[in-house]
């Protein structure tokens, strides 16, 4: 499939262009209403990208490029491979002896399966945030969040409690933990877990930090919290956000990439373009069909 | 069957109702297999249960007059037809237990731990055969292992009996309990814990040292408990590559008593007494597993407190 990488702005305003392919208006006005003017500065490139299990494609055909500071979000029926998409940016399928991911992609121009960047380097500048809050059931809180650093060599007990505390701010959360960080994380209820995750992988300071579905386990407030979050963690992180929800991919991302089964069910990316383009005026018929609620 | 069920149904009500008089047909039916199969448990718990109470019963009624202080810190005697009740106590085989034991699970626990690890890291056709042949060898008579360490340790030192090679024969013994009982739980601890490990750029043996081994710890502590304390209750094996001796020395390198080899060597006594003696040293192998049980569950609970 053929597909955009470019951030052109728009000639039409968005709720014209919408209302001319009869797209819901409440989803238009979610767009963010002021495209940034800021220019694009490319920080992971994809190229070619395909992803497969025993030989059998599970997703392909994947190029876009994801801008620096600016939350991109994958959209697509299920078994489109948005997972596994995401999965091969911070090299997570190598546990996986059956999977093998083609193509390339770059950070920073390296290419990150060349042999450019070791791993664990790799992961500690592309973190994760899954789609269960998964923290670690045997740690305290605070040691939640210090694992990451932990792990990497940092010891020193007024760096690890000045980063805890930052992070914890940065992911909305210290007020509430700020007494008890030395209970453990499963005490929390599942949106506090997941605002948990969230600080434990902002606590080693990656450059981009992968979401996928971040919120749909949670309930509407704690999901209200983690979308308000991820506008004003942009500025700090680059963030590649997996969402089924068309209203969260609208109201939080800037660029949009939208995948779909192909005729022999492998997933692939028929559209990537900024988010107000893919929701106001998409260039594909199929994405059209999707935010329409057509299919998936 | 009513009318309801016989047809098939034509409106939405006559389909309630016969899924509502099928399921309270089913319920009374099922009402009467469960108390019959409520039955057979208790039944089944009462003949499981009957012969353990009456061991124990016998044990205790038979073996607590023999312990005091004294029977427990001095080494055996030999009574006489003038003196059957001076048989001694059984310091000697209270050191050679912890001594002979306690080495084994020095051994035992790390290789295990190891074992269990190999095993739960590889995908290979070659672990898969080792995993394999550790189970084939829980099902081993336990002598065999008595024979292995006597061909290949006893008869390699000059046919000298020693503490060691009892060690020896209850480590080959418990290796194969523990490691593929540690690899088990090793496999319970969830996927995602150790993807967010990874995720946050810990390398491999990190996460096996802080996420998976902390999760798996209780689980494997359980699993060493059991294995050891079947390995603590073994008599074959040790019995024949280790000797005897009369006095506490703490010596590996020379023969050693334990109590389930005294067991077995004064029940061959002459003297009623002294082979009476047995439940005595059978009361404190069950106090001691007993106690071992006890102090592990304390742990795990320990462990296991805030999260789960
Ligand atoms: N480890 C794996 N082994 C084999 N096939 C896999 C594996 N992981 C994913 N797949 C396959 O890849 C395809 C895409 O799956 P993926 O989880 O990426 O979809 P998704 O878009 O994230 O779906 P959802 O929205 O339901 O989460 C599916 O057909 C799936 O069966
Ligand atoms: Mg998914």
């Amino acid at each position: 499939m053929e597909s955009t990488t470019e951030n052109s702005t728009m000639e039409n305003s968005p709720r014209q262009s919408a209302a001319t392919v009869g797209i819901d208006p409440s989803i238009v006005s979610m767009v963010d209403a002021i495209p940034s003017n800021a220019p694009v500065v490319p920080v992971m490139r994809l190229k070619d990208v395909a992803v497969s299990f025993n030989g059998k494609v599970a997703v392909r055909d994947v190029t876009f490029d994801v801008g620096k500071n600016r939350v991109t979000s994958m959209i697509g029926p299920s078994g489109s491979g948005k997972t596994t998409l995401l999965r091969a940016l911070n090299r997570l399928h190598d546990l996986t002896k059956s999977a093998v991911v083609t193509g390339s992609i770059t950070l920073d121009d390296v290419d990150i399966y060349k042999g450019g960047i070791p791993t664990t380097l790799l992961r500690t500048r592309v973190g994760m945030v899954f789609q269960r809050p998964n923290p670690f059931p045997t740690m305290s809180i605070y040691d939640n969040v210090a694992s990451g650093l932990r792990f990497n060599g940092i010891k020193k007990k007024a760096f690890l409690d000045d980063a805890i505390e930052h992070s914890l701010r940065a992911a909305a959360l210290w007020d509430s933990v700020e007494s008890r960080l030395k209970v453990a994380a499963a005490t929390l209820s599942g949106g506090e877990q997941q605002r948990l995750c969230i600080a434990r992988a902002l606590a080693v300071e990656p450059e981009i930090l992968l979401m996928d579905e971040p919120t749909s386990s949670l309930d509407p407030v704690s999901t209200q919290h983690i979308e308000d979050l991820l506008t004003s963690l942009k500025e700090i992180v680059t963030i590649v956000i997996v969402t089924h929800n068309m209203q969260q991919a609208a109201r939080v991302s800037d660029d949009c990439a939208f995948l779909l089964m192909g005729e022999d069910r492998a997933g692939e990316l028929i559209e990537f373009a900024t988010t107000e383009k893919i929701f106001t005026n998409p260039t594909d018929k199929r994405t059209l069909d999707y935010i329409q609620g057509r299919f998936g | 069957m009513t009318s309801a069920a016989l047809e098939a149904p034509r409106t939405d009500d006559e389909r309630r109702a016969a899924v509502q008089e099928a399921a309270s047909r089913f319920y009374r039916r099922k009402t009467l297999y469960s108390k019959l199969f409520l039955g057979a448990t208790s039944l089944g718990l009462l003949i499981a249960f009957i012969p353990l109470f009456s061991i124990i019963y016998n044990v205790v009624r038979n073996g607590i007059s023999y312990i005091t202080w004294k029977f427990l810190t001095t080494p055996p005697q030999s009574p006489s037809i003038f003196h059957k009740h001076q048989i001694g106590g059984i310091s000697n085989a209270i050191e050679g237990t912890a001594l002979v034991f306690g080495m084994a699970l020095l051994m035992s626990v790390p290789i295990s731990i190891m074992v269990a690890i190999a095993l739960y890291e590889s995908h290979g056709r070659v672990m898969g055969a080792l995993r394999t042949l550790l189970e084939v060898m829980i099902g081993m008579p336990s002598i065999l292992f008595g024979i292995f360490i006597y061909t290949y340790v006893v008869e390699r030192m000059h046919f000298q009996l020693t503490g060691l090679a009892g060690s020896l024969a209850l480590t080959v013994l418990m290796v194969p309990l523990m490691s593929v009982a540690c690899e088990q739980a090793l496999r319970g601890v969830p996927a995602v814990l150790t993807e967010a490990g990874l995720a946050l750029g810990a390398k491999k043996a990190q996460v096996m040292r802080k996420i998976v081994l902390r999760y798996a710890l209780p689980r494997m502590l359980t699993a060493i408990m059991l294995s050891a304390s079947r390995g603590i209750g073994e008599t074959a094996p040790v019995l024949l590559v280790i000797g005897s001796t009369y006095v506490a020395n703490w010596n590996l390198m020379t023969s050693q008593t334990t109590l389930t080899t005294l067991m077995y060597n004064i029940i061959q006594s002459f003297y009623n007494y002294q082979r009476s003696e047995v439940w005595a040293i059978a009361l404190l192998l069950i106090v001691v597993v007993f106690v071992l049980n006890l102090a592990s569950r304390i742990i795990v609970a320990r462990l296991n407190r805030g999260h789960r």
